[in-house]
């Protein structure tokens, strides 16, 4: 076969996904920047040009510091209930010898991940639910009814409670992740430990936690982008209420869109997202590469 | 010896609660799709006593989830086909056909994957609409196979990439070209990766909620997570509707999740641990 003809079926066979990705994301990426420059409310016939206005004006408005600081707590809270639950209960399960019994319990906590965000963020509203919630109900019938609160309508406690909701819906990811990274560890390291008297609380912290360095700083960044995300799960529950209490750098963005009809401070905000998770990503890629060279 | 066991069967103990009350909430759910508002407040996590399958019967008809339920499975069942149809071919030239010039362009599929969607979200409504595909079940559809191209791409790639190069030269032996190696040869070994690939797609484009709020909003076009968050604005007085509502969205996800969760789970682990 000739070059040109396997030339030319490379690019026939790759250019339905290069076609696609151009047009479904580059493009949308593109229009984000010019409409970042501009001012316009989403209907005007003319735009006017405010070449780097709306980023002075998102990053010096109140609402979008606050949403930014909602987005690390909110990392700050999945990085301890999903990625710490996650972690711990992995390494809890690979204890387990039987191996059927290992399949089951990553099976059942996977569960919630494969739910639509939708779906979680229903599921747990009702539970939330002052009257008819599980939750209220369960402190109900244990006596503690003076805890009883109507989570998702309180500013203080709004955030946690999706927080929650949301760490429920990926713990289980993380663990699928770390239990394929933990079982990947040489287990002669651990019947050597065992057999020094190191206990299991001893081989936990000083083989699994550092041979799983790569998974755990991996997982980091993973739940840093998935908490600049968190757009499901928070719309779905409180669209952003009470009183913006749960508004994410997200909702902002699309809230400043499609409430209040500012494009380019929208798109604005949601380029500096952009940024920020790739200069994350691609930093923690570099940093990652020079550490394993230095060892 | 008698220790550890014991050390053993408490930590299965331990692990089976903490499982299980992951589970509470779905069980919660399904349960209460089967009783009206009393028993649900009444006997939270009991068994319905009398099923009650007319709140299924409610959120079909007239909470309308018979139009959204068609919707999602079309939309979803044509996001899969599209997305193997596309990254195989994509995957089999970076895994065999041009490994060492196309590497460029293979980081460019990788690197569009850690970009947020949330973040383009605003423009890319606009996008879609100067293209006259807002509020079109076929514009949702493609752009879900593209969000799919990256991930999916990277699984064919390496799977293709680690089947074995001798099947390759004694088919040219046998006068096949490249096409024919693809389609004859390879492509029928691929099925662990485009099981992997359907799975991944499938699940996404069933579940998709924010791109499906962002540019569908004619009632008779709407998907299931969409239609399930607005009936749960609009029928606050039916709760077992609603649970039976959330059991319906559920149900092809742990369908699909149980059937193939084995080619699942290896496509979630290479897909983080690129």
């Amino acid at each position: 076969m000739t070059s040109t003809r396997r030339t030319a079926l490379i690019a026939v066979m790759l250019l339905p996904s290069l076609l696609l990705l151009a047009v479904f994301l580059f493009l949308p990426l593109l229009r984000g920047i010019e409409l970042s420059f501009y001012t316009w409310n989403g209907v005007a016939p003319v735009m006017h040009r405010a070449w780097l206005d709306n980023y002075a004006r998102v990053w010096s408005d109140p609402a979008f510091l606050k949403a930014l600081s909602r987005t690390v707590i909110w990392w700050a809270m999945h990085l301890g209930l999903a990625v710490g639950g996650g972690l711990v209960l992995a390494a809890l399960i690979s204890e387990i010898r039987w191996r059927r019994a290992q399949t089951l319990f990553r099976g059942l906590v996977f569960v919630p991940h494969i739910m639509s965000l939708a779906v979680v963020g229903v599921i747990w509203s009702q539970l939330y639910h002052p009257t008819i919630g599980l939750l209220n109900g369960f402190l109900d019938a244990i006596g503690l009814d003076k805890l009883a609160e109507p989570w998702l309508g309180s500013t203080g406690l709004a955030l946690p409670a999706v927080g929650v909701a949301s760490a429920w819906q990926a713990y289980g990811f993380y663990l699928v992740i770390f239990l394929a990274a933990i079982q990947a560890v040489d287990p002669a390291l651990h019947e050597a430990a065992a057999i020094d008297g190191a206990g299991p609380w001893q081989r936990f912290r000083n083989i699994t936690v550092p041979s799983l360095h790569n998974a755990i700083s991996l997982v980091v960044v993973l739940a840093f982008i998935n908490a600049l995300k968190g757009f499901g799960t928070v719309w779905s529950m409180t669209e952003g209420g009470p009183d913006r209490s749960t508004e994410l750098v997200a909702v902002y963005a699309y809230r400043q869109a499609f409430s209040l009809g500012d494009i380019g401070a929208a798109s604005a905000a949601g380029l500096s997202i952009a940024v920020i998770a790739v200069v994350i990503t691609v930093g923690f890629n570099r940093w990652r590469d020079r550490a394993a060279v230095g060892r | 010896m008698r220790t550890v066991t014991r050390w053993h069967h408490a930590l299965v103990v331990l692990v089976a609660v903490i499982a299980g009350a992951t589970m509470v909430p779905v069980v919660w759910a399904v349960f209460s799709a089967f009783k009206n508002d009393t028993e649900i407040f009444g006997e939270p996590l009991g068994l319905p006593g009398q099923w009650r399958w007319e709140n299924f019967r409610t959120v079909w008809t007239s909470g309308d989830f018979s139009t959204y339920f068609v919707n999602s499975a079309v939309i979803a069942i044509a996001v899969t086909a599209l997305t193997v149809a596309v990254t195989c071919p994509a995957g089999y030239v970076f895994g065999k056909l041009a490994t060492g010039r196309s590497n460029g362009i293979f980081y460019a599929y990788l690197l569009v994957m850690t970009l947020p969607g949330e973040a383009i979200m605003v423009p890319t409504f606009y996008q879609l609409r100067e293209m006259s595909l807002v509020d079109s079940r076929v514009g949702l559809g493609l752009i879900l196979v593209a969000g799919g191209v990256p991930l999916g791409v990277f699984i064919a790639r390496n799977f293709f990439r680690d089947l074995p190069n001798e099947l390759i030269e004694s088919a040219r032996v046998d006068g096949a070209g490249d096409w024919r190696i693809f389609r004859s040869v390879m492509l029928p070994l691929a099925k662990p990766a485009v099981l992997a690939v359907g799975v991944f797609s499938f699940l996404g484009a069933w579940n998709e909620y924010q791109l499906a709020l962002l540019l569908l909003f004619s009632q008779e076009k709407r998907t299931i997570p969409l239609g399930l968050v607005q009936f749960q604005g609009q029928y606050s007085a039916d709760s077992g509707a609603l649970f039976a509502g959330i059991v319906l969205a559920m149900i092809p996800s742990i369908l699909v999740y149980v059937v193939l969760q084995r080619s699942f789970t290896r496509g979630l682990v290479a897909g983080a641990l690129r």
